[in-house]
């Protein structure tokens, strides 16, 4: 592949992706991590090869395609590996949950029942105990 | 874990953990010797000869989470199952680099799979990393950086579904036009 059609291909890619946006309100809201949805995936060995790289493609497409506005990232183990894939949910103004064994079923209940409705379903690792003062 | 990709997702999140600015991800098909070569390179802290040395021991892991660390045992396995081997070349301050091989015919060789998913997800979740993949056959060259990338596009981030979708199409043809066969397989573990 020569430099010149690389560039070319990058540059079709552009004009398709400008094309398909244009129609689009794209949805450019401050990056005020506070008000939005942030999940985190465990991508350590164990997540991955227990399949957090399917988790976290699934959890990515399927929240922008519901238009929820969410922060998707990955983070590394977080001593679970029996539980693998988990992901930590952290719905703004609430505490950080943990979920293990999200397979992309568990994913679309999470998303469908605790992200968009607060209410919890089973899988959550109790982690975040609060201790009292 | 049944993809190369997989592995290769894997080595590049140690890359990350380095605290790499710079991650490059070469593959070669090199059909005359028939061996699939990989290369992982980073820009991050490095290791020392001893901490080398230690990441053959499953059992030897920097993290304190847990008390194995089975991401470099694991490739190294998968290399060595088809005639292959793997290498680490690290330097202290200056970056790592892990090498395998890989024997293109043995039967024991897992399909390469979702290269490209693995590359984009690697990008767009860590936008501060500059990332490159660069792939060889005797066919001919294909290398893509988000460098390159963002300057095209005019953005300073890649994101959203549409975008990567492209994206991903577009690594996945031009893979296809130097006949590199990724081997796709149905994952049914999740289904």
């Amino acid at each position: 592949m020569r430099p010149m059609e690389k560039i070319k291909s990058l540059a079709d890619l552009k004009k398709i992706r400008d094309e398909k946006l244009s129609g689009l309100q794209t949805r450019e809201k401050g990056e005020d991590s506070e008000n939005r949805v942030q999940i985190k995936v465990a991508m350590a060995t164990c997540g991955i090869a227990s399949g957090a790289k399917d988790t976290m493609e699934f959890m990515s497409d399927a929240l922008e395609k519901r238009g929820i506005d969410a922060l998707v990232t990955q983070t590394g183990c977080m001593g679970y590996c029996y539980a693998e894939p988990t992901i930590e949910v952290k719905l703004p103004e609430s505490d950080p949950v943990v979920f293990g064994g999200v397979n992309l079923e568990k994913a679309d209940e999470i998303i469908e029942k605790y992200i968009k409705g607060g209410e919890l379903v089973d899988g959550i690792i109790p982690v975040n105990y609060e201790i009292i003062d | 874990m049944k993809e190369i990709s997989l592995h290769i997702l894997d080595i590049a999140e140690n890359s990350i953990s380095a605290g790499a600015d710079h991650i490059s991800i070469w593959i070669g098909e090199d059909k005359k010797s028939g061996m699939l070569k990989i290369r992982i390179e980073d820009n991050g802290k490095g290791m020392n000869l001893n901490e080398v040395m230690q990441t053959g021991d499953p059992f030897f892991t920097s993290r304190t989470t847990r008390r194995v660390g089975l991401g470099i045992p694991l490739f190294r396995l998968q290399a060595e199952l088809t005639g292959g081997s793997m290498e680490i070349h690290s330097e202290r301050g200056k970056g790592t680099r892990v090498e395998a091989e890989f024997g293109i015919d043995h039967p024991d060789k897992q399909p390469m799979g979702d290269l490209e998913g693995c590359w984009m997800l690697l990008a767009v979740s860590n936008p501060a990393i500059e990332w490159a993949l660069e792939c060889e056959t005797g066919k001919g060259k294909f290398s893509i950086s988000t460098t390159e990338i963002r300057s095209a596009l005019e953005v300073d981030v890649i994101k959203g579904r549409e975008t990567t979708t492209l994206l991903k199409r577009m690594i996945r043809n031009n893979l296809d036009s130097i006949g590199m066969d990724l081997e796709l397989v149905e994952n049914s573990r999740l289904k």
